[in-house]
């Protein structure tokens, strides 16, 4: 049976809206209608588990459902649910008007009974995973990874490029952190590394998902092995190169001209003979690291406490701990804001013209020796990692990781993180957070078998040419192409249904969203609104189930009151969205078709932000075309932080 | 061993390590002193690197089919099993005993009962007293029964008992009895395994340092209250606008306002050039002049967009230090030396904007000081006395960090209290 739920919220909703008439207009189409005063409390939740069988479906009349939705999962099985929020979404923001609040319920509520008809269960399923970790070594924080994972008791591979050794790490992470304290980390974490598994050499190809990843390692002796891996690190570290006006200081012509890292080695813990001055040229145009920062300071004040005269030119130094600058300063490093504009070699040492950008200046200074900071990169073999494991870099080659705020460790390919200076230069104490934050993930796919439910894409063979725009488009790697045909991998989906707006034959369709029930909502939305409203414009807003029903709910609570012929239909994601679904909405009457989504480069699913975008300004393209106004259709982003957007994009009309 | 956590503090670095930890099958008790989450990140609106809401947080396992992270008021916060929240809670003492501690807490009532309120508001509605909202700079009006940010968790709404008048309207109107003015305050012991302090920090307020003419000219504000001004759901509705209600057209701001100074507080504050930034790319959306004064732009790479937004919308850039702020027919000027141009400039503006440092919340409260190292941070483990820490309590960040920060002691807490070896 069909029922539905209708809440006042302690009285207060039906004062805003006229519940007898809802009531009225809705019954012919719910078998069941039933009024509660509280449905989120004891009292209320209970009159509906009494009211409701296992197989009913069921629409929610209520606040939103993130607020209503959570005690109610708790008490009831069904999941042929809707929610509507006549709360947030219709009675608070319009409190103005409510015989045409009363009325866009009503409509509201005719889409829901025509999505409850058109509703599939979700599909559910549980994938065994494999509990073994690769680490893809080279950096220090891969020698953390490894340690942390074993000491979790997580079975764990810890592959190393050839050649590599205590030594080798030290000189790669020589930026990381004073030269002790590296020195007796790296002492430490090996010997916690006794018992577990080192691989030295390459690894081929990389195949399956989350959970088991088959991954071809290829050892230095040419043995070959395939292993199964639940998920794997990348933590192939750093390595340094000179920067481009290191020719220009003469590095490479001139003995006397070498690398800051170099001339530490070479003059360990020697004092200064007599007074020698030292130039450090900084390069003056490549934005410098904080570490690159830290360890420029370290190194001259070290040389400066030593006896040396050193002199830094340089522009920006950045460094995540101040007490360094000014222990440099202290110490009698002289630093010149400026750029080493010449230098020129002869039997007094080297004559170094430096421009003091500071104060518009030029001198001379004489220098004994000239030393270059390295920079700080990934190291060469990244990219061909990357492309390997199909994870994203930046513009640095860096790996990219999915959303830099709050996803530190999380690449664009589930299963697979990225820890320490792989992702970009840091502190040794921050490559070891790093470290931990990749082991944590890693840690939660292997550790239990990977249970998931949603609405899936469905995909018809029969329909499908195999023009793999479904496999260009998913941004989460969730289709794949096996035997000639398209196959869903439902352990890396996010139910977004982006697959569903790439496919140019419609042979994806996604589970209770498909287009018939598009339409026949879009259907029952406009005929129901004609019938209460007449002539009166309305709208549809096309939000995704995310950032823009957030911003929509938000709207209610900060009282941001807007137009009521205004349509909120629910796109799991905005990327989701296809021009038929546009051109469906305008057919059917609308005046509008707002297409909201996620901010730019902030879509959960990763590009639907984009493509919601490009969907939109293809379809007015369409519209301009043949004659109509593009104007109608707009796309537009929507956040919880910025709850007057529905405002903006729907205006109050008289 | 035990598997029950303490967490300190409420704010993005606390909620993602008792996430974290109650993810990994811990025992979780989330102690926050205000009414509700988000700790500084409730003030600020929209934030970098994303440009997006203050309030996501990372999604819980128990919510993830699909989601990545949700809004504060979508996540389970408050709901989930593992986690208990206990919001306008002190910690009152921390004592250690063996391996184990007795952390007390005393909750202040909220006169509000959270598992009767439905959130219908009403009685916000009914209540009569008014009084100036301090989220909002006192420039708007709040009632005493209120809630302080739209979507802040719990949604319940709380009673400022100062200016309560106890009419009992907002008891009246209540169907649901989940007002109760009688409400006493509560104390209890919990045994814990493991301490997190995510106690974070606060911008420390300029009126203490001389020269920036703050308190004396209302037009001079810190960054923090500019985020209120700017954010749409408060006091101005985004409008940036002068204590006189003037719309502002010019602003100056000055970053490392007492901070980098041997005189004031001596570090880096970290995250304040960026969100200076950010502010300022905002202003110029409005149309507003905006000249940043500063010493060096230390803008992390990851918000690197930042600097280069700000540069391509025209933000004037004058690096050099303000001596100081002076009031010129009720505006203030700002008076600074561009050592650039080696030129001394005096800025008049209709609004002056200080990057106060941020300092730590724990250094007030005499409960944690035997945990605090320099300048009252914390260290992220201290081993000897066996409590955690993270966020911006071990020192000033920015969300990435003491995201990932807090993910990190998660794993550790993890591994003491159940991980191997």
């Amino acid at each position: 049976m069909k029922k539905l739920f209708l809440c006042t919220c302690n009285g207060t909703l039906n004062k805003l809206l006229d519940f007898t008439k809802i009531g009225k207009e809705v019954k012919a189409l719910y078998d069941v209608v039933e009024v509660v005063d509280n449905l989120c409390l004891e009292e209320g939740l209970t009159k509906l588990e009494k009211g409701l069988s296992e197989d009913d479906r069921l629409a929610i009349g209520a606040c939103s459902s993130q607020i209503i939705g959570v005690p109610m999962k708790q008490r009831i099985k069904n999941d042929l649910v809707t929610f509507v929020p006549l709360r947030e979404q219709v009675g608070w923001v319009h409190v103005e008007e409510k015989e045409s609040a009363t009325n866009k319920a009503i409509v509201l509520l005719s889409d829901a009974s025509v999505q409850l008809d058109h509703m599939e269960s979700p599909t559910e399923f549980t994938e065994s995973v494999v509990d073994r970790v690769l680490v893809m070594g080279g950096g220090i924080a891969g020698l953390k990874a490894a340690s942390d994972l074993h000491r979790l008791g997580v079975e764990v591979t810890l592959l190393e490029p050839s050649g590599q050794n205590n030594e080798r790490y030290l000189q790669t992470s020589v930026f990381m952190s004073d030269t002790d304290t590296l020195i007796n980390e790296l002492q430490a974490i090996q010997k916690t590394l006794k018992k577990v598994e080192r691989f030295e050499g390459t690894f081929g190809e990389v195949t399956g998902q989350t959970g088991s990843y088959d991954v071809t390692l290829n050892g230095v002796n040419g043995n070959e092995k395939i292993r199964e891996y639940g998920a794997i690190i990348v933590a192939s570290g750093n390595q340094q190169y000179l920067p481009r006006s290191a020719k220009k200081m003469r590095h490479g012509k001139s003995e006397r001209v070498v690398t800051l890292d170099s001339l530490m080695s070479r003059l360990k813990k020697k004092r200064a003979k007599e007074s020698s001055t030292i130039l450090v040229a900084v390069d003056f145009d490549a934005p410098m690291f904080s570490v690159e920062g830290s360890h420029l300071l370290r190194s001259t004040r070290n040389l400066a406490t030593r006896g040396y005269t050193i002199i830094v030119v340089h522009s920006d130094i950045r460094t995540e701990d101040e007490n360094l600058y000014r222990e440099a300063r202290d110490s009698g490093v002289i630093f010149i804001r400026g750029k080493v504009t010449r230098i020129r070699e002869n039997e007094k040492g080297l004559t170094c013209r430096i421009e003091n950008t500071l104060e518009s200046m030029e001198r001379e200074v004489i220098a004994d020796l000239v030393a270059i900071p390295q920079m700080v990169g990934p190291v060469n073999e990244t990219a061909l990692l990357a492309d390997k494991l199909g994870v994203d870099c930046d513009n640095n080659g860096f790996i990219r990781t999915r959303y830099s705020k709050m996803k530190p460790v999380q690449t664009s390919r589930r299963g697979i993180f990225v820890a320490g200076g792989a992702k970009m230069p840091m502190s040794l104490s921050d490559a070891m957070a790093s470290a931990q934050n990749a082991v944590l993930e890693a840690f939660k796919v292997v550790r239990s078998p990977l249970t998931r439910s949603g609405w899936i894409p469905v995909i018809d063979d029969e329909q499908c040419d195999v023009c793999k725009a479904c496999l260009e488009a998913c941004p989460n790697d969730a289709l794949r192409l096996m035997d000639d045909r398209i196959v869903h991998v439902p352990a890396h989906c996010e139910f977004c249904g982006i697959c569903v707006s790439a496919c140019p034959t419609r042979a994806i369709e996604f589970q209770s969203h498909r287009k018939e029930s598009w339409f026949a909502r879009f259907e029952a939305v406009a005929t129901t609104h004609r019938r209460l409203e007449g002539k009166k414009p309305f709208s549809f807003v096309f939000a995704c189930s995310e950032c823009a029903n957030a911003s929509i709910d938000q709207a209610g609570f900060a009282g941001k009151q807007y137009g009521t012929g205004s349509y909120v239909i629910q796109f799991p994601c905005a990327g989701m969205v296809s021009p038929i679904e546009i051109l469906k909405g305008l057919v059917v009457g609308a005046e509008h078709v707002i297409v909201a989504h996620c901010p730019p480069g902030g879509c959960h699913h990763q590009t639907g932000d984009h493509l919601s975008e490009l969907v939109v300004s293809f379809t007015r393209d369409m519209l301009r075309e043949i004659g109509q106004d593009p104007e109608r259709v707009q796309a537009t982003y929507m956040i919880a932080a910025m709850p007057e957007k529905m405002q903006k994009e729907v205006p109050v009309r008289g | 061993m035990g598997d029950t956590v303490v967490v300190v503090g409420a704010g993005l670095a606390g909620i993602q390590v008792s996430h974290q930890l109650a993810d990994l099958g811990l025992k979780v008790h989330l102690v926050e002193k205000e009414a509700t989450v988000g700790g500084l990140s409730a003030h600020l609106g929209k934030v970098f690197p994303t440009d997006d809401c203050a309030l996501c947080l990372d999604a819980c396992e128990e919510l993830f089919s699909g989601h990545h992270r949700r809004c504060q008021y979508r996540s389970l916060l408050g709901n989930q099993k593992k986690l208990n929240l206990h919001t306008l809670t002190e910690i009152k003492s921390i004592k250690q005993d063996g391996g184990r501690f007795s952390v007390s807490l005393k909750t202040t009532p909220r006169y509000v009962m959270l598992d009767r309120c439905v959130v219908c508001l009403e009685c916000i509605n009914v209540c009569d007293v008014e009084v100036p909202d301090e989220m909002n700079l006192g420039r708007v009006m709040r009632k005493a029964i209120y809630r302080s940010i739209p979507q802040g968790v719990p949604l319940a709404p709380v009673i400022d008992m100062n200016s309560c008048t106890k009419c009992t309207k907002c008891v009246d109107v209540c169907k649901v009895g989940a007002i109760d003015l009688e409400q006493r305050s509560k104390t209890r012991t919990i045994k814990a395994d493991a301490v997190v302090l995510a106690t974070g920090v606060e911008e420390r307020s300029p009126s203490i340092l001389p020269g920036y003419a703050y308190g004396l000219c209302k037009d001079v504000l810190t960054q923090r209250e500019l985020a209120r001004l700017l954010d749409s759901t408060g006091a101005t509705n985004g409008k940036v606008l002068t204590a006189s209600g003037k719309q502002v057209e010019s602003v100056t701001m000055i970053l490392c306002a007492g901070s980098r100074d041997l005189n004031a507080i001596d570090y880096c504050s970290q995250a304040c050039c960026t969100y200076s930034l950010k502010h300022a790319i905002m202003l110029r959306e409005q149309g507003v002049g905006v000249t940043i004064c500063y010493m060096d732009l230390r803008v992390p790479l990851h918000s690197h967009s930042f600097l280069e937004r700000a540069r391509e919308s025209d933000v004037t850039f004058v690096r050099g230090k303000p001596d100081h702020v002076i009031v010129h027919e009720g505006s203030p000027v700002t008076i600074v030396e561009d050592t650039e141009a080696l030129k001394r400039l005096e800025i008049e503006s209709d609004l002056v904007v200080l990057a106060s440092p941020l300092v730590p919340h724990a250094a007030e409260k005499e409960v944690f000081n035997s945990f605090l190292g320099d300048y009252g941070f914390a260290a992220r483990h201290d081993a000897p006395k066996g409590i955690y820490a993270c966020g911006t309590a071990t020192g000033p960040t920015d969300i990435p960090a003491s995201v990932a920060e807090a993910n990190a002691v998660a794993l550790e807490v993890y591994m003491a209290l159940k991980g191997g070896a």
